[in-house]
């Protein structure tokens, strides 16, 4: 099946500013070791999810990698409380729903 | 029929198990209110997640979450978040609410998929709908829907593949349906193993 789009999770190992610069900060990403495997394939290396059995040939991973330059961080707007908060909020609606 | 152009969604469809069953044994004062206990609730945490409800049908809650060129990934992780928080609510709140009140338990299913939809007016005359979400991905998730457990989760290949990996690790294939004659992954989530946050 072709993919039409794909997600790789990374994982921060490192984030620190860089003395001396002017917002220059240092951050190291691994793909999520829980499914992605760095392997050696017909002497090249790759990485391979194990999850998904997809392999991405290293020099594919490192064009992908480029296509980040640019891409804002992106954070959610939506706010939601934990499950615990929000369990509380929903009996207290659901009370008022069928008072 | 005008066509708004397309847009890439993820819709969820959840609904009442056996409510049909249910209903006809419940005394019609009741009714309304068995419902609306589910519906009513549902809308608000698919509203807070930053979705929208379709359109109520009887017992069922069509969910969409709009998503967008760029940014699409917090509206993926804040959908599976949403349907994890139903089924929570569901099972914790709104379920025990019912039996506290002489109502049946309730218990959901749902099914989701992510995949691209229509925005149509459809005008036919004398329905005041005026637009329809048309598209595979809407039947699709609706299929996924009947194959699912009372009380659990199953979503489609293209959802499965924009998860965040934290939930790619809760889901589990089964059996495909089958979609223009051809085979579609379906996964079950297991949002027994964790209780998120």
């Amino acid at each position: 099946m072709k993919r039409e789009k794909g997600r790789i999770d990374f994982v921060i190992q490192e984030f620190e500013p860089i003395p001396g610069s002017n917002n220059l900060f240092r951050i190291s990403m691994i793909p999520d070791p829980r499914v992605w495997e760095l392997i050696e394939e017909d002497g090249k290396e790759a990485w391979y999810n194990k999850l998904d059995r997809v392999l991405i040939p290293m020099e594919e991973f490192k064009k992908a990698v480029k296509t980040m330059d640019g891409i804002p961080i992106v954070m959610s707007n939506v706010k939601v409380e934990n499950i615990d908060d929000y369990l509380k909020k929903s009996e207290k609606r659901v009370k008022e729903d069928v008072s | 029929m005008a066509n708004h152009g397309s847009i890439e969604i993820v819709v969820i469809y959840a609904d009442i198990v056996s409510s049909t069953e249910i209903v006809n044994k419940l005394p019609e004062s009741k009714i309304p209110l068995f419902y609306k206990i589910f519906c009513n609730e549902l809308y608000k945490i698919i509203n807070d997640f930053g979705g929208f409800v379709y359109k109520p049908v009887g017992d069922e809650v069509i969910g969409v979450f709009f998503i967008p060129e760029t940014g699409w990934i917090p509206i993926i992780d804040n959908s599976i978040r949403c349907i994890s928080y139903i089924r929570y609510v569901t099972k914790y709140v709104i379920s025990p609410i019912a039996e506290s009140i002489s109502l049946p338990k309730i218990q959901c299913r749902i099914g989701a998929d992510y995949g691209v939809a229509q925005i149509v007016d459809i005008g036919v005359e004398g329905i005041k709908i005026s637009a329809e979400i048309l598209g595979n991905v809407m039947n699709v998730a609706a299929k996924i829907r009947g194959k699912v457990y009372p009380g659990g989760v199953a979503i489609g290949q293209k959802y499965y593949e924009q998860l965040h990996t934290d939930y790619k690790l809760l889901c589990k294939k089964i059996n495909p349906i089958i979609i223009n004659e051809v085979k579609y992954n379906v996964y079950h989530v297991n949002f027994d193993n964790i209780k998120n946050s």
